[in-house]
């Protein structure tokens, strides 16, 4: 906690104490620690003097900012229409499956999030799953676990 | 400014220019719906429902009338069909996403967008899709009812949270569909550090924050509404009360109101028990011969109060008898109470509760500045440049003050807040002093002291208004910042720094309420605020003066028309032998010269068996801070307690005889807030039962005991007061109208806002500063 709150206000400091640079200091925070913790979003209110509330609101509206903990590995499953088609539903079946987790979740020991994206141009390959900027294409439920597992042992 | 003409329906409109369309229309009187617009609120442009149609050469487009400027030549079509379908494909939307459960919602009757689908004439299942399902009632707190499903989205409680109230709780979290309105971290409204003024829920067009108060109980048209003066505390609110069946069910904001243009504080918005209380006193009692309250007519009862009152005179002189009453009287009846007192008692022992705290706050700054009261409206503290918070819990206290202060504040200005705790308004400011409790006076001190040997002062402003600098100069010379240091318990850094930055920027406001918690301050206290604002040059100009408020929502009021000891009508000195003959004179009966007894010292009296009758009008004892077991004893020891309010109070065990009062939302008269300004209070109901308004008790009493003092009714007791109070002199009872003036009154009856400043010769003093 202690920690948190000084690389906080050393961010704070890095961009100046004032309204202006909430959005830098949110993203260099976010960027730090893979979300926004609430002890970081509490701490640039009382610094920045702005109500919490429009802190908080700020933090909600823009994607790239979370509030809750995020895996080290984002894995991206795309549910446009070809990959729809071609069988995405049974690959997040698969993860509910085996990790019990939705879209949008974190495993517990934050080694990967799930995500759903809505198209990422590579319909030829469908269904496609996007892991730290890589494409995986043609994938099927085996796959997607084997692919998981791998993850998981490189982040242990 | 530039005027601009355009045309709306064909009629040609003149307006200023920055002027809006539908401000445009409001002029010609053409109709614009609206929902997400608020005439006491910032543009928002949420909903789009004020669609107008912009007809250029050979095109048109559709603007939001609420926020789009008004241009010179400008077509405006405000019916066409594409506006029609338009708003009425807008309203359909908002439908398709409202449970549209009118028949079971409390706002039914007084919903804007239940009268906005009623005009268009808008099918709710137009759209059909996905809903909300928010949970109902979702908010632990006593005060509000939140059901989101409701919402349109309009932000206005954003907005009413941020622009009137300052408090930032409710918030927008979420994009699109997913767009709703909640607090940070979706926290419950008490944890968030929701202040429960309750303004969202006033501005709220729908029912999504609603009162809990008489929900499901009774039906918006059922309600009466009426519009008074809140008397809570000395801010002197306007208020709009709905009532049934004799009871306040909600309480609003005047938006017409000067002191509060439409806001409220929690007590003035939730606190009406006391007149809602199965407790009220409906008839009055009369101790009978073994000691029980028998239940009698008012009649009877005063008849045996004014017997019994006239004995103990009789006997014992009017030295054996007081009168003390509470802070929620009007003018009229604090005058009457005096006259009673003075002229048929015999006696100066009478006082209103908040007279300690009043006195040093009138002599103080009489002294110093000429008139013994705050030196400008409250409005004026939001155009403040630097703001010191000193005294009670402003927000809780002195409410309006501190908005205007946090008003201030978002329009740059810097607040320094000196209190023992963390207030609410501390978020707000930039330095927190937590100074020992009781020390405000010593900080007051070290500010005047730095700023003095700093020289940060206003050497122009000092040398053309004020006389005596040196005085002040002198007393500063021998006290050191270590001595206040030791005092407020801050450091002498924290105190430098503090004075300095409130020295930096000028026009500055000193804010300090009084708190009937603490002790009352002493005049010093007022004389070195007074002297901190002239040092800066902030007396008296647009954002600077000295708002020095009280502890009473009358408290004001029962200093000018003479309910305390000291002074008489107009703050003529008792002991003076020339004013009591000006005030014997217009009475007929002669005023007595022996000084009267402050209430604390009455109770000292009554212990020492010097005081033996006492009457008591719409206050406590038990409610006075004193021990409890004292006011026992006390009220045991008293051959006659008349207790007269409006619900049966501990002390009313203790009387002899029990009068049935009334609320001062029951009441008309006249009360004068801490502004100086007169403002007339109509009834929203009926007194309960046999109950009178305490006008008409008093008046009942001081017939009894001497006929030819009392005054036929409310109008003319108050156009005798002011015959009496040079700074009220022109005012009339039946010339008050909506907007009441600040005294002192001109000769044309108009009001003087700010305390005015000569230009001729200094008119303000500095005295010595006092540890």
């Amino acid at each position: 906690m202690e920690q948190i709150l000084q690389d906080v206000d050393a961010v704070i400091d890095q961009w100046g104490a004032k309204p202006e640079s909430l959005l830098q200091i949110m993203l260099d925070v976010n960027h730090k620690f893979n979300y926004l913790p609430k002890e970081s979003l509490l701490r640039i209110s009382e610094r920045l003097r702005m109500p919490i509330s429009q802190v908080y609101s700020v933090a909600n509206f823009f994607k790239v900012f979370s509030l809750t903990p995020r895996g080290r590995t984002m894995v991206q499953v795309c549910t446009g229409t070809a990959c729809h088609v071609k069988g995405t539903p049974k690959l997040l079946d698969r993860m509910r499956q085996d990790l019990g987790l939705e879209p949008g979740q974190t495993t517990e020991d934050l080694a990967l999030t799930l995500e759903t994206v809505n198209c990422v141009g590579a319909c030829a390959s469908a269904p496609v799953v996007v892991v730290s900027g890589e494409t995986y294409s043609e994938m099927t439920p085996n796959k997607m676990a084997a692919l998981i597992k791998e993850i998981k042992a490189k982040s242990a | 400014m530039a005027t601009i003409t355009l045309k709306i329906n064909g009629q040609e409109v003149q307006v200023e220019e920055g002027a809006t369309i539908l401000d445009a229309a409001k002029k010609a009187g053409v109709y614009i719906p609206t929902l997400c617009y608020h005439p006491y609120l910032p543009l928002e442009e949420a909903c789009r429902i004020c669609v107008v149609e912009d007809v250029r050469r050979g095109w048109s487009t559709l603007v939001a009338a609420c926020v789009f400027p008004a241009r010179q030549g400008m077509v405006i079509e405000t019916d066409s069909e594409k506006v029609q379908e338009s708003r009425k494909t807008i309203l359909e939307l908002l439908l398709s996403d409202h449970p549209n459960a009118c028949m079971t919602c409390q706002a039914t009757g007084d919903c804007e967008l239940q009268d906005l689908a009623y005009r268009f004439r808008v099918k709710a299942d137009a759209y059909p899709g996905e809903r909300h399902k928010h949970p109902v009632d979702s908010d632990p707190n006593p005060y509000l009812h939140i059901d989101m499903n409701k919402c349109v989205l309009c932000r206005r409680c954003i907005r009413a949270c941020h622009d009137v109230q300052g408090a930032d709780i409710w918030t927008k979290v979420g994009r699109g569909f997913e767009q709703r309105i909640s607090t940070a971290f979706e926290l419950p409204l008490q944890e968030a550090g929701c202040e429960f003024c309750g303004h969202c829920a006033d501005f709220c067009p729908v029912d999504a924050i609603g009162f809990r108060s008489g929900r499901y109980e009774m039906r918006a048209w059922q309600l009466q509404k009426g519009t008074t003066i809140c008397l809570q505390c000395p801010m002197g609110c306007g208020a709009v009360y709905d009532t049934y069946k004799g009871k306040v069910v909600t309480v609003h904001g005047d938006f017409k109101a000067p002191s509060n243009t439409g806001a409220l504080c929690k007590v003035g918005r939730f606190n009406y028990n006391f007149v809602n209380t199965p407790d009220r006193l409906q008839t009055a009692y009369v101790r009978d011969g073994s000691g029980d309250h028998a239940p009698t007519t008012v009649d009877a009862a005063l008849d045996t109060a004014a017997a019994k009152l006239a004995e103990i005179v009789e006997k014992h002189g009017g030295a054996a008898v007081g009168v003390l009453a509470g802070g929620m009287l009007t003018n009229e009846e604090y005058y009457l109470l005096q006259k009673l007192a003075r002229g048929a008692l015999k006696t100066n022992n009478v006082d209103n509760v908040a007279g300690p705290w009043q006195l040093p706050l009138y002599e103080g700054l009489s002294s110093s500045l000429g008139w013994g009261a705050m030196t400008n409206p409250l409005d004026d503290i939001a155009l403040a440049k630097s703001l010191l918070v000193l005294g009670s819990n402003t927000l809780e206290k002195h409410a309006i003050a501190a908005l205007r202060a946090r008003k201030a504040v978002r329009n740059g200005a810097v607040m320094i807040v000196a209190h023992p705790d963390r207030v609410a308004l501390t978020k707000n400011a930039e330095k927190h002093l937590a100074i020992q409790p009781g020390s405000e006076s010593s900080l007051l001190c070290g500010f005047l002291k730095v700023i003095v040997s700093e020289k940060l002062f206003d050497a122009a402003f000092v040398e053309k208004h004020t006389q005596e600098f040196d005085k002040l100069e002198r007393s500063l010379e021998k006290i050191t910042l270590k001595d206040v240091a030791e005092r407020t318990g801050l450091t002498e850094e924290a105190i430098q720094d503090a004075a300095r930055l409130y020295a930096s920027k000028r026009p500055s406001f000193l804010i300090y309420g009084a708190d009937m918690a603490q002790e009352p301050a002493n005049e010093s206290l007022y004389r070195m605020g007074a002297a901190l604002q002239m040092l800066l040059g902030s007396v008296g100009v647009p954002g600077g003066g000295f708002a020095a408020m009280g502890v009473s929502g009358n408290a004001q009021g029962a200093a000018d028309f003479g309910a305390w000891p000291k002074y008489l009508p107009g703050y003529r000195s008792v002991s003076q032998a020339a004013a009591r003959k000006t005030v014997s004179n217009l009475w007929g009966v002669e005023v007595p010269g022996e000084g009267g007894l402050s209430w604390p010292q009455m109770f000292e009296a009554i212990e020492k068996g010097e005081l033996k009758a006492l009457y008591v009008v719409g206050v406590n004892p038990f409610e006075l801070g004193l021990p409890e077991r004292a006011v026992e004893s006390a009220l045991a020891k008293l051959q006659l307690l008349v207790v007269q309010d409006c619900s049966k109070t501990k002390a009313a065990d203790y009387a002899h005889v029990v009068l049935p009062g009334a609320a001062f939302m029951e009441k008309d008269g006249t009360a004068v807030n801490c502004e100086r300004r007169v403002q007339k209070l109509t009834a929203v109901m009926a007194p309960l039962g046999d109950a009178r308004a305490d006008f008409d008790l008093i008046q009942g009493l001081l017939g009894r005991l001497k006929a030819d003092l009392a005054p036929a009714d409310r109008a003319q007791a108050f156009d005798e007061a002011v015959q009496l109070i040079k700074d009220m002199g022109p005012l009339r009872y039946a010339a008050l109208g909506e907007k009441g003036p600040c005294w002192p009154i001109r000769e044309d009856g108009s009001g003087t806002d700010r305390l005015p400043l000569s230009e001729d010769k200094p008119s303000l003093k500095f005295f010595a500063a006092r540890l």
